[in-house]
């Protein structure tokens, strides 16, 4: 008790020394349990963030609670993930992982909110330059998603290990627990941001009326106007994004919701969008992931197949049931189709059911960006298929602006789903799905342009075929490789300029992907 | 305030344990006795670890994570201390962990010596240690 006392004591001094300008905060999860709101904002806190999400499959206990709650009482809220690049250590994790974010707080992100925040605490086992890269594809993937810079949340020592190029790609909240809320972090502590970071965490131990236990305090670098600026109230410009070949999706990860789409989980990745039609559209029109039970989908279970898969664990369904029935889903694949020859189309479906009517379900193509859908590339004439069957087609477009528009139309009683979904260039790449992506590692990267050296999941390949792609989806480099074991050396002679590239390698059946920066 | 909720807590207890209330009985007094444990255990901010610390390293924000059997603490720097050296914990430990070519190392007079750890849990969930005593056999 006396301790309590003291710490309430000197976090009361702490308070009366501030500024009266000082915009005082807190960031909260399941550890502070049960929070009155209101007593924390009659207490002189302005702000929150709270912990949303954690890894790949951690979601808090109290974020729904939370920010629900604080907004109600005045707070202004935002969200924040808890990064573990310790576990899902390559980009493609960094980018899983702010998809789980956007999955959960994504509804919330845009309704006058603070940005989003990534948590980075741990970082053991990977380079500064690997970790940086880690941070910029989260940065990336939520801002692409939000249109929203967000916020990093760190220590003096990993922000001063971070390349000097992030301050471009996030705004800073530095963990400093001196116990002042007013005394500015030192230059040194804040790296390439300082004198521009943004929040200041200034004590683990606060105690608050309203919160059982100690919590953490914040302030804020600014005032009180210039932090409204900060939420985003209004939604901002829907995006659209370009998948490079080759792609393939088999739908295991949360679905995310982006600019494009409010209401939650229907976009299987940034590089689609999703649209009801037909006469009577309601929320059962939109497709999701097929183990979806939000509020869009009446019944959920209803209308559900057997596999959920064809690959993995999940598949995207479009849902038609119950009535009214009979209108229409579009799940629109935004793709960079400009590179030369033939492209393959190939995915799975199953439908089971004999004789629904009306039944559509077909592959449209559009070159313009989705304004118009002149070409129908595909139409399943088979309505009913009992197991998943593999559907594939070519198209010759050439187009950077390409969309391949997945458009069903139906009323039964059974939904209708499609999995593992490829798009390569035909008769180069054939069919691959995902290596173990975790256990795929390229360094140096960054590189400086001369060698590039690889290691492979266990594999019986002999032979890997490489090929680099520039942000434009252009072909600069083609190589096939003599696999020494699991690993393989390319040289690079220099032949590619300073810039981020997409390295592609498939090894037998199994396709590897990884961004890589040359200096 | 979780103090309040546990001296409620006991308070009640303590009334229904006087030998002149009715619910003294003692099959009742155990399952009391288990209630009481389960109050500490359900608004416990702060606890005692006692063991050998097996491991030390560099955690967030210049902490240290100390392992203590399966339990970590975390031993954060006094706010206070304005030379940023000087840890948060009873003034006779402050050398439990001394600097060495750079790093922080535990303090070799203490190295397999039984520690009891008074500790509270932060805002981040952390174990953070406030007190140290050795252990007496």
């Amino acid at each position: 008790m006396k301790r309590t006392l003291l710490l309430l004591t000197g976090f009361i001094g702490a308070l009366s020394g501030s500024s009266a300008q000082t915009v005082l905060g807190i960031d909260v999860s399941t550890y502070q349990g049960t929070i009155n709101w209101t007593q924390v904002k009659a207490a002189g806190y302005t702000f929150s963030w709270a912990k949303a999400t954690e890894g790949l499959t951690v979601k808090d206990g109290q974020y729904l609670n939370n920010a629900s709650n604080g907004v109600s009482a005045g707070m202004y809220m935002g969200a924040y993930h808890f990064a573990h690049p310790d576990v899902n250590s390559t980009n493609a994790g960094a980018i899983s992982e702010a998809n789980y974010f956007l999955s959960v707080a994504g509804p919330y992100i845009k309704t006058c909110q603070l940005p989003p925040a990534l948590d980075l605490e741990v970082s053991n086992s990977l380079t500064s330059a690997q970790l940086t890269s880690w941070v910029q594809a989260w940065m990336t993937t939520v801002k692409n998603a939000t249109g929203i810079t967000p916020i990093l949340y760190t220590d003096g020592s990993i922000a001063n290990s971070l390349g000097s190029s992030m301050a471009s790609f996030c705004n800073l909240w530095i963990a400093d627990p001196d116990g002042s809320a007013t005394v500015a972090p030192s230059a040194t502590y804040c790296g390439v941001w300082f004198p521009n970071w943004s929040f200041k965490q200034y004590s683990w131990t606060g105690t608050i009326p309203g919160i059982s236990g100690n919590v953490d305090v914040d302030s804020y670098n600014g005032t009180l106007t210039s932090l409204k600026q900060l939420l985003v109230c209004t939604p901002p410009v829907c995006h659209t994004y370009y998948a490079n070949l080759p792609y393939s999706n088999s739908f295991e990860n949360s679905w995310i919701t982006d600019s494009c789409s409010w209401g939650g989980q229907r976009l299987p990745d940034i590089y689609w969008k999703n649209l009801t039609g037909g006469t009577t559209p309601d929320g059962n029109d939109y497709w999701h992931r097929e183990d979806y039970t939000g509020t869009d989908w009446s019944s959920p279970a209803t209308g559900a197949y057997t596999p959920a898969a064809s690959a993995g664990s999940h598949s995207a369904r479009f849902h038609n049931d119950p009535p009214p029935a009979g209108s229409t889903g579009a799940l629109d694949f935004y793709v960079n189709l400009s590179q030369p020859g033939q492209k393959q189309v190939s995915f799975d479906y199953i439908h089971n059911e004999s004789s629904p009517s009306p039944f559509a379900f077909n592959v449209l193509l559009s070159t313009d960006g989705g304004v118009t859908f002149p070409t129908t590339l595909f139409s399943i004439s088979t309505t009913q298929a009992a197991t998943w069957t593999n559907q594939s087609f070519t198209t010759s477009a050439t187009s950077a602006t390409s969309v391949l528009r997945f458009i069903v139309t139906d009323k039964g009683a059974q939904d209708v789903g499609i999995d593992n979904l490829s798009v390569s260039l035909a008769g180069i790449t054939g069919i691959h799905s995902y290596g173990d992506q975790e256990n795929f590692f390229l360094f140096p990267n960054p590189s400086d342009g001369t060698l590039l050296n690889g290691t492979l999941p266990q594999t019986d390949q002999r032979m890997l075929d490489v090929h680099i792609y520039n942000m434009v989806g252009s072909e600069v480099i083609a190589k096939q490789i003599i696999l020494d074991g699991n690993n393989f050396s390319l040289q690079l002679d220099n032949k590619l300029a300073a810039g981020v590239y997409l390295f592609v390698a498939f090894a037998g059946d199994k396709q590897f992907r990884q961004k890589i920066i040359v200096k | 305030m979780h103090f309040d909720l546990i001296y409620t807590c006991f308070r009640f207890i303590f009334e229904i344990l006087k030998p002149a209330h009715p619910l003294f009985m003692k099959k009742i007094s155990l399952v009391i006795l288990f209630l009481a444990f389960a109050c500490i255990a359900g608004y416990a901010q702060t606890g005692t670890v006692q063991g050998v610390i097996t491991s030390v390293k560099p955690h967030f924000a210049n902490t240290f994570s100390l392992q203590v059997g399966d339990t970590e603490l975390i031993l954060t720097h006094d706010p206070k201390d304005k030379s940023g050296k000087a840890f948060d914990i009873t003034r006779k430990y402050k050398d439990l962990l001394i600097e060495k070519e750079g790093q922080y190392i535990l303090n070799p007079k203490y190295s397999g010596k039984t520690f009891s750890f008074g500790y509270t849990v932060n805002g981040k969930g952390w174990k953070c240690i406030q007190t140290a005593k050795i252990h007496l056999k």
